[in-house]
């Protein structure tokens, strides 16, 4: 990986769409990781609403994209999870540690286990193509 | 500002935990019960640290509209013709503080306000 010039920083201000949303994720190697496909937010003491998390992967974007397709493409992640409840991958947002295209967190990709959209129709549909294992 | 201006859709222990997304398109009401708008972007601000980043306001416009391809920024270049499309589109945002938000119906993706500003920031069409 090309050695980094600026360190990504952080905003004052985030338009959560414009500057959060479909951005890559990148670990600490500059490995891609998932998408940011939604935000938790919590409910803090004082009533404001703080961002706690990025979700990723099948189990954030459906119900984003909401209508047929959105549930279409949740009803099938939960089908291929084998548990009862899945829940979104999710990056707890402590870990970012800066933004610029894209959104940088100080754990590498394995550590963060993320079940991304690209990585799950790799595992669950590409892989289980015959001859899937050729393509290396 | 509000109390707790949330209606709570996922309770973890004592934490209630919403997503963005549930916020996005929502309808924004007036406390007359006339529509504002939607919910078109949710601006962020604080720090240090993402995790200290809290909902400072919600761009609202008068229909649910993706995003407006950065052309909406100031330092944004390009082609006059798609920017001039791009303001026109989108000349009629407008901005709600947190402070102005009284009640936001997470299942119902309704936010009810006290008022609705203009959007005076670089987001501004100028």
């Amino acid at each position: 990986m090309a050695e980094r010039t600026d360190q990504p920083g952080f905003r004052r201000q985030y338009d959560a769409q414009l500057h959060l949303l479909d951005r890559q994720i990148l670990d600490r190697d500059g490995l891609p990781v998932a998408k940011v496909d939604d935000i938790e937010l919590v409910v803090r003491a004082d009533g404001r609403l703080a961002v706690a998390a990025l979700l990723c992967g099948p189990g954030a974007l459906g119900p984003r994209t909401g209508g047929r397709l959105g549930r279409w493409t949740k009803a099938i992640w939960r089908r291929l999870r084998p548990d009862e409840d899945p829940q979104p991958g999710r990056i707890d947002a402590a870990l970012v540690t800066g933004t610029d295209s894209a959104v940088h967190v100080s754990a590498s990709a394995a550590e963060l286990r993320l079940d991304g959209l690209e990585r799950w129709v790799r595992r669950y549909v590409v892989d289980r193509i015959p001859g899937a294992d050729h393509a290396d | 500002m509000p109390t707790d201006p949330t209606v709570p859709t996922a309770v973890s222990g004592a934490v209630t935990r919403h997503r963005i997304s549930a916020l996005l398109g929502s309808r924004v009401l007036l406390r007359d019960g006339s529509q504002a708008g939607f919910v078109t972007e949710v601006r962020l601000a604080g720090g240090p640290g993402l995790q200290s980043y809290v909902v400072e306001g919600l761009v609202v416009g008068s229909r649910v509209q993706g995003s407006m391809l950065g052309y909406d920024r100031r330092e944004v270049a390009g082609p006059w013709l798609v920017r001039a499309l791009v303001r026109l589109v989108n000349r009629d945002l407008s901005y709600v503080p947190w402070a102005s938000v009284s009640r936001i119906d997470w299942d119902g993706h309704v936010v009810e306000v006290d008022r609705v500003g203009p959007l005076t920031d670089e987001r501004a069409l100028r």
